[in-house]
């Protein structure tokens, strides 16, 4: 297992499972693609042609341009407020002590543990008796309550690698705390708060568990209008809708690695 | 020093409040599991009862969707894990450093791609007259196409192929602190490349595999779009038995109750993963 | 544990290159059966990467590995039968300190008593019997550097190789096992190389010093050898030598050639070939030049006193000569003769220690 072993007989085994496993990773994500072009409503192989039909389809359909327009509404509102509440979240989290503060945390993160729909559904319960309509507040509460201990997450493992000692030296040299706060520490927090905006962005356009639940007809959002697309129709205009978030994640890969190497952003 | 932490632990408060908001959602839900039916779609119309937690309980059916639920989610945990190790160990050690950055590529825009896209490329790929089946009968591995939907089969692959890019982020971690002298300190006292991975390598990774697993494990109890979409109704998980009581039969406790015995059961049988790797890893040692 | 039949290891035109990077070029060593031999350099001078070829963790571009004559170079790492111990140890983490020095013999399939055994003597070795249950996690630095050391002999290797052992160590503790080590390597009496960038341990430990630059030997000595007579710039410079001076060549013998130091004329004995007029450098260590009066009847070179420090067992003279800074050092004993600042002096050259330097 040492460098000079991945070009012995064990090595190429472990190269060759490790390819055959990222082929089958890639088979969805490449297949829909492909798909979205198909000039037949069901597949057929080898592909009888090239038609724009399914795109032409998604991009003029009254609902599911509707339901993006809502999704990035939500993912713009959530994305900031996540942040703007995450980040000192967890720089308390990360650097100051005090009483009851596993059970601050525990509770703040407790929507990692909990499956989504136990969440989606307790929240309508609540929001319901609380006589908040069903609309784009209680999504958008929905999706923060639930994304929120996502994005503290990626900060608070940013946060952990930094040296305390840092900030002491700013203080020292005569910065007061907020100063502190803005000079020193934002900056060094780049990589964080960009891991945590993708992630709360991807989460709120993709997440079903609790839009299903926090939606009707005139705020549904684009999981939720896809599923009830592909109970009615049985035609590909949900690869047109894929391969646009296809191209989406694969341009905001790029953008990483143009920002910063995207490995290192992607540590979650 | 100690006026700096005494201000800034405050920052934390808005968090708090949205926090205790939806502990107050969980709590307020999960209290409704103890009171009777109402009229459909309502909460604590009825009286004080253990009723709904008899009924979770006691009906065949819901028990055998709690425990596949439980050991499919564990048997799929399992499967991935296996298939994201060399993933995990190729992205950190290949001499070659593009192969490691291809597959990293590969993960981050399947993973950004989200599950919606992912359950329909499925769906379409594992049909009767699917990509898959198509490849399996022209290699003519095998005669007739194999049913992969409204199964285990094609919600298992698809849910696995949710997990894999959890586990292999979680594994990379794991392996990079793995200190590659250790092992080359048993390859010179003599051991081989593969008494070295099962001795050396495993052993040292086994407290990351666990971790892992129960990450990865956690996730697919809570999976709800797959068995959705590609179990057809035929098969179902917990979170689809929740769902469909408060949609279809709009009985509100009902749904609570199976919640919080689902909830319970996930802990428990967590613990029980981590205890028993515990004991695993003493043993190793 | 008894003396071990010691083996011997010749390095031939031992080469390593990364893509047009070359990390060792044409290396020839030749180690002694039952010396240590240390490879000594700054970090990327290539002493890693040779020992790393010899364990069998590198491949060999070209040359040859041969031990007891045989070349090992294409051999799988775990058939050369060569003990080492790494840099922060490399200990199993999950075995405890007697399974840690049981698995070379497991691997060589030694019968479960007779492991027991060596494992306990190999342990009592190094002194730490009554921790053999333990975890290395429980170990102190110098604990877990000892285990280390006992999971590499107790498997009775021909050669025994050293990266950094005592690197991580602090000071105090790395001088009472330098101590150790050299005692324990004497008494097996096993042919080891040792990696270091530690010139005190390599004086210390060595039978024979390679110091390496940019991946060749460019000395090959005794410890008192390299450390008296270094050869060339880059060991002088490696070694804390002071004192290194560009001159000329005024005129030239066979066994010697006369230079300038400022203005003044010094004999430096040699044997190369230099002929008058020529640039020369020459190096000489401040505890050879003796600091003497004006009127010292000696041979010598006159110059002026800037400072003096006086550091516990030496004085340390900063003089000048004609602008030329040097250094010069005198023991500190009570009857030591003392020198004032702005004095001039004389300062006498141990000819036997003025190095004319090789390009």
């Amino acid at each position: 297992m040492f460098r000079r072993d991945f070009e012995s007989k064990f090595g190429i085994a472990v190269t060759a499972l490790a390819t055959l496993a990222t082929i089958f990773l890639l088979l969805p994500v490449l297949f829909v693609v492909l798909h979205s072009f198909s000039p037949t409503r069901y597949f057929q192989w080898p592909p009888q042609g090239f038609s724009l039909e399914w795109h032409q389809n998604f991009y003029n359909s009254e609902l599911f341009m509707g339901a993006a327009r809502n999704s990035f509404l939500m993912a713009l509102i959530v994305t900031p407020l996540s942040l703007v509440i995450g980040i000192p979240a967890s720089y308390a989290l990360v650097r100051s002590q005090f009483r009851g503060k596993a059970i601050i945390q525990q509770i703040i993160l407790s929507p990692l543990i909990i499956p989504g729909v136990v969440t989606g559904v307790s929240l309508l319960s609540l929001l319901s008796t609380m006589g908040v309509r069903i609309g784009l507040f209680g999504l958008c509460l929905g999706m923060l309550v639930f994304a929120l201990p996502f994005s503290i997450r990626a900060l608070s493992a940013n946060l952990l690698g930094l040296d305390p000692r840092i900030e002491e030296a700013a203080r020292n040299l005569g910065a007061g705390p907020v100063r502190t706060f803005f000079a020193i520490v934002l900056p060094q927090l780049k990589s964080g708060i960009l891991a945590a905006s993708v992630f709360v962005f991807v989460e709120a356009l993709d997440n079903f568990s609790i839009s299903v639940f926090l939606t009707n007809d005139s705020t549904k959002v684009l999981p939720v209008a896809a599923y009830q697309y592909i109970k009615d129709f049985d035609d590909p205009t949900v690869a047109a809708m894929a391969t646009a978030l296809i191209v989406m994640s694969v341009i905001i890969v790029a953008f990483l690695e143009k920002v910063m190497g995207f490995q290192k952003s992607l540590r979650l | 020093m100690a006026q700096t932490s005494d201000r800034s632990k405050y920052l934390i408060s808005p968090a708090l409040v949205i926090g205790l908001f939806i502990v107050a959602a969980y709590g307020y839900f999960a209290l409704s599991s103890f009171f009777a039916k109402g009229p459909p779609g309502t909460q604590f119309a009825g009286g004080p009862t253990f009723d709904n937690y008899w009924r979770v309980l006691s009906f065949g059916s819901n028990q055998e969707v709690l425990l596949s639920t439980l050991w499919a989610s564990f048997v799929i945990s399992v499967i991935t894990i296996g298939v994201a190790v060399p993933m995990a160990m190729v992205i950190v050690r290949a001499k070659r450093e593009w192969i490691g950055n291809l597959i990293m590529l590969a993960i981050a825009v399947t993973f950004l791609s989200g599950g919606v896209t992912r359950a329909y490329s499925w769906l379409i790929l594992l049909g009767n007259k699917g990509l898959i089946n198509l490849g399996l009968t022209s290699l003519g591995i095998v005669d007739a196409p194999i049913r992969f939907l409204y199964n285990w089969s094609g919600v298992g692959i698809s849910i696995a192929h949710y997990l894999l890019p959890f586990a292999v982020f979680t594994l990379i971690g794991a392996v990079r602190n793995l200190n590659p002298s250790v092992e080359e300190a048993a390859r010179s006292l003599g051991a081989s490349r593969t008494t070295t991975f099962w001795r050396i390598t495993m052993p040292m990774l086994l407290p990351g595999l666990m971790v892992t697993l129960v990450l990865v494990y956690s996730i697919a109890l809570a999976s709800f779009l797959f068995p959705m979409l590609l179990g057809g109704g035929k098969v179902r998980m917990i979170a689809n038995q929740i769902y469909d009581r408060m949609f279809v039969e709009y009985d509100i406790p009902y749904a609570a109750a199976t919640a919080v015995v689902f909830l319970i059961s996930a802990f428990v049988s967590i613990w029980l993963i981590s205890f028993v790797a515990k004991k695993i890893e003493k043993a190793v040692s | 544990m008894e003396t071990l039949k010691s083996s011997t290891l010749q390095l031939a035109q031992l080469t390593k290159t990364y893509h047009s990077f070359e990390a060792v070029r044409d290396l020839d060593l030749n180690v002694p059966s039952g010396s240590l031999l240390t490879l000594l350099g700054p970090s990327g001078c290539g002493k890693s990467t040779v020992l790393r070829m010899i364990a069998g963790f590198l491949n060999v571009t070209s040359g040859q590995i041969l031990v007891d004559g045989k070349d090992i170079s294409h051999v799988e790492p775990n058939f050369r039968d060569i003990g080492m111990v790494f840099q922060n140890y490399a200990l199993f983490p999950h075995m405890t300190v007697a399974s840690n020095v049981a698995f070379g013999l497991k691997m060589r399939r030694v019968p479960k008593e007779e492991q027991a055994v060596r494992v306990r003597e190999a342990l009592e070795m190094v002194q730490l019997t009554h921790l053999a249950d333990r975890h290395p996690s429980q170990l102190s630095g110098g604990q877990q550097q000892r285990v280390a050391l006992a999971r590499a002999v107790v498997i009775k290797p021909k050669l025994l190789l050293l990266d950094e052992p005592l690197g991580a160590l602090d000071r105090n503790l790395r001088e009472g096992l330098q101590a150790e080590l050299r005692d324990l390597q004497r008494q097996l009496g096993i042919t080891s190389i040792l990696v270091t960038h530690d010139q005190d341990e390599a004086l210390y430990l060595s039978d024979y010093i390679a110091v390496m630059n940019g991946g060749r030997i460019e000395q090959l000595d005794t410890p008192i050898a390299l450390y008296d007579r270094p050869q060339t710039e880059f060991v002088a410079r490696f070694l804390g030598v002071p004192n290194i001076f560009s001159s000329k060549v005024v005129s030239s013998t066979a066994n010697e050639v006369v230079i300038t130091l400022g203005n003044q004329p010094v004999v430096v004995p040699t044997n190369q070939n230099k002929p008058a007029g020529s640039e020369c450098k020459v190096s000489i260590r401040p505890s050879h030049i003796d600091v003497a009066r004006a009127e010292d009847p000696r041979q010598g070179i006159t110059a002026t006193i800037q400072s003096i420090h006086e550091l516990g067992e030496r004085i340390v003279y900063h003089c000048a000569i004609d602008g030329l800074k040097i250094e010069a050092n005198a023991p500190r004993i009570s009857s030591s003769e003392r020198f004032a600042t702005g004095q001039v002096v004389k300062l006498v050259l141990d000819p036997s220690h003025t190095i004319l330097l090789r390009d």
